[in-house]
């Protein structure tokens, strides 16, 4: 995984989250990013994952991005399948700013 | 009543023990069921059982599938085998980052955890699954053949065992829940190693098929990373009991695996 994000309070851009997702999914199969590349690009953009491996990707972007990502109802295994779900997961959790606007700084 | 089941792959002892609970009006103590083939299952057998659980998880709370059971015996998916010896380093490493999220879930552990990350008196963790691969390579190493001499029934970490605790002495006080699973001990003889679990009470149809096939691919790593063959599997029940399905769908489902079995 790259240094911890910079973050600010809106959610990362779909492109980021998807390039910080296929790192961390590249250190937990312990393969090249470019593999997992051509596996997302042979299968429509997105790639399977079994339930611990999706938990250890919420792991790593919660440490990257300094936000608790998924509540106790989100790590049903039905909704930990792929990294597309697991994207949408995070834009759904990502915290809302204060109403001061600041978010965690 | 003790009951002895003797099946050859994971999906047949089951069915044989469903067989068995379901003439015993659904419990027993005593329950053993010895698995063969530990990490072989038949697939037909397979989708009934997880058809039937997926069914009643839409209406019952509480009821997990068959692969969330066993990942949190085994994370199948962490264990990266063609890293060689290095697939241990990953596979804890993994689970330690996971730990976090893991534990909104299980938030006094799951059973993984326990075998690396024995929570020490002194709050330090030790890493039992650690220290069983590396005393069986030693053995190997040495030309030895059996290992179960260093066998303690009821070990610490810390002892001169193959031996794995779950259930921590003082802090595991709840009679129902989290560790149903209290020790697992792996045994070396004749070159090949051997897995015995003990449960103190078993839930058979939300818990048992998912720990027999977690328990399997434990068995595998151990014997894989110490580089001995996998032997058998006894998982022993101190208390079993069916649960909370009617008599009738498990019938069905007994009748649904046998059909599926001879097909």
């Amino acid at each position: 995984m790259p240094a911890a994000s910079n973050h600010t309070a809106a959610p990362p851009a779909r492109a980021e989250l998807a390039d910080t997702m296929l790192l961390a999914l590249a250190e937990i199969q312990a393969r090249p990013v470019a593999e997992l590349v051509a596996d997302a690009a042979a299968n429509g953009g997105d790639v399977e994952i079994a339930s611990p491996e999706a938990v250890a990707v919420i792991a790593a972007l919660e440490d990257f991005y300094g936000y608790p990502l998924a509540h106790v109802e989100d790590l049903e295994p039905e909704q930990l399948t792929s990294l597309s779900s697991l994207s949408e997961l995070v834009t759904r959790r990502w915290p809302q700013p204060a109403s001061g606007g600041q978010g965690k700084a | 009543m003790a009951i002895f089941i003797h099946g050859p792959n994971v999906s047949v002892a089951w069915v044989q023990g469903l067989e068995a609970l379901l003439e015993l009006d659904g419990e027993t103590v005593n329950f053993t069921v010895a698995i063969d083939a530990p990490t072989t299952e038949l697939p037909a057998i397979r989708g009934e059982v997880d058809s039937f659980i997926d069914e009643r998880r839409r209406t019952k709370t509480g009821i997990q599938r068959i692969s969330t059971v066993a990942n949190t015996i085994f994370p199948q998916s962490l264990y990266v085998e063609r890293l060689g010896i290095d697939a241990e380093t990953h596979l804890y490493e993994m689970e330690r980052r996971s730990r976090p999220v893991t534990r909104r879930r299980n938030s006094r552990g799951n059973y993984f955890e326990r075998m690396v990350a024995w929570p020490g008196a002194d709050g330090q963790t030790f890493n039992q699954l650690d220290q069983a691969i590396t005393r069986l390579r030693r053995l190997r190493e040495a030309g030895h053949q059996r290992g179960n001499q260093f066998e303690v029934g009821l070990a610490t970490p810390a002892d001169e065992a193959i031996a794995m605790p779950v259930a921590v002495p003082g802090r595991d006080r709840q009679t129902i829940g989290f560790p149903c699973l209290s020790h697992v001990s792996l045994s070396l003889q004749k070159g090949v190693v051997h897995m015995s679990a003990l449960y103190r009470n078993h839930e058979f149809l939300e818990r048992a098929y998912g720990n027999y096939v977690g328990l399997g691919r434990l068995l595998r790593f151990v014997a894989h990373q110490s580089g001995w063959p996998v032997g058998e599997l006894t998982c022993v029940s101190a208390s079993v009991t069916l649960g909370r399905f009617s008599k009738r769908s498990l019938n069905d489902l007994l009748k649904a695996c046998q059909s599926a079995a001879a097909a």
